[in-house]
């Protein structure tokens, strides 16, 4: 019994975070909107309403996924994937003759 | 059969709405661009802005697969290179090696067989039994040593050095 109610807890935690992205995922959409179309107010509130519509509403894991995939192609961290497989091969791999 | 067909209706109608919220995010990128570019032509602003609109919505596929297009190999080209030199070649076993990709399993089999052939060659010279072709392979495979033909004999006596 004690059990379950400790799971219920975790849903209960993993349904504020699901929340919360999705709040962040609107509030991301809202901004590209505002950010480029800053010159008119109505037209940021018309795309930002359409963007968070489809994307949030609609599509939250489409939306997500444009999200983290936006984030992680303009983060440069792509540029550290091959840091691994030398990292790898220098600790770990075949000693060079 | 009907639960298979919804399922692909579905997933056009997904298609559909996504096609549509791309057309919108390129349509707000055009207008930036238009506004930044005809900020003192109010005009010319609008009468561009009429113009986006007709092409992106009514042309729309041959200018979003432009604007991919561009996104993908303008803007992320050098994402792109990263990713397929240090990222997926390797991946495949393949090393960035200047003007090509080199298979390094290969290249090691290729290296072995060679070593191995070299002190088979090696071992006929001492053994005085190696024609003139081979005294040649080994005398170009230790050209930067600056041995010569003629010293392959040498090695016989146990003069020579091992290259």
């Amino acid at each position: 019994m004690a059990v379950i109610l400790f799971l219920e807890d975790v849903f209960q935690i993993l349904e504020y975070v699901k929340w919360v992205i999705l709040f962040y995922i609107a509030w991301w959409y809202y901004s590209w909107s505002k950010e480029h179309l800053a010159f008119s107010p109505l037209l940021t509130l018309v795309v930002g309403a359409i963007l968070v519509y489809f994307l949030v509403i609609e599509h939250p894991i489409i939306g997500g996924l444009g999200v983290l995939g936006w984030v992680l192609l303009t983060s440069g961290v792509l540029y550290l994937v091959p840091v691994v497989g030398s990292l790898y091969n220098t600790f770990f791999g075949k000693k060079m003759r | 059969m009907l639960t298979a067909l919804l399922f692909i209706t579905d997933i056009l109608e997904t298609a559909r709405e996504l096609y549509f919220v791309v057309q919108v995010m390129t349509f707000a990128y055009m207008l930036f661009w238009l506004y930044m570019t005809f900020r003192d032509a109010q005009l010319l602003f609008g009468v561009g802005a009429i113009a986006a609109g007709y092409i992106i919505f009514l042309h729309g596929l041959s200018f979003t697969l432009l604007a991919i297009f561009f996104l993908a190999f303008v803007v992320m080209g050098s994402q792109i290179q990263m990713l397929m030199w240090f990222g997926l070649m390797p991946l495949f076993g393949y090393q960035q090696a200047g003007d090509r990709f080199v298979n390094v399993k290969e290249a090691e089999e290729q290296q072995q067989q060679q070593e191995a052939m070299k002190q088979q060659v090696m071992q006929r010279i001492m053994e005085g039994s190696a024609s003139a072709e081979e005294k040649q392979y080994f005398v170009n495979e230790h050209a930067s040593s600056g041995l010569e033909v003629g010293d392959t004999d040498a090695l016989r006596g146990g003069r020579g050095r091992r290259g």
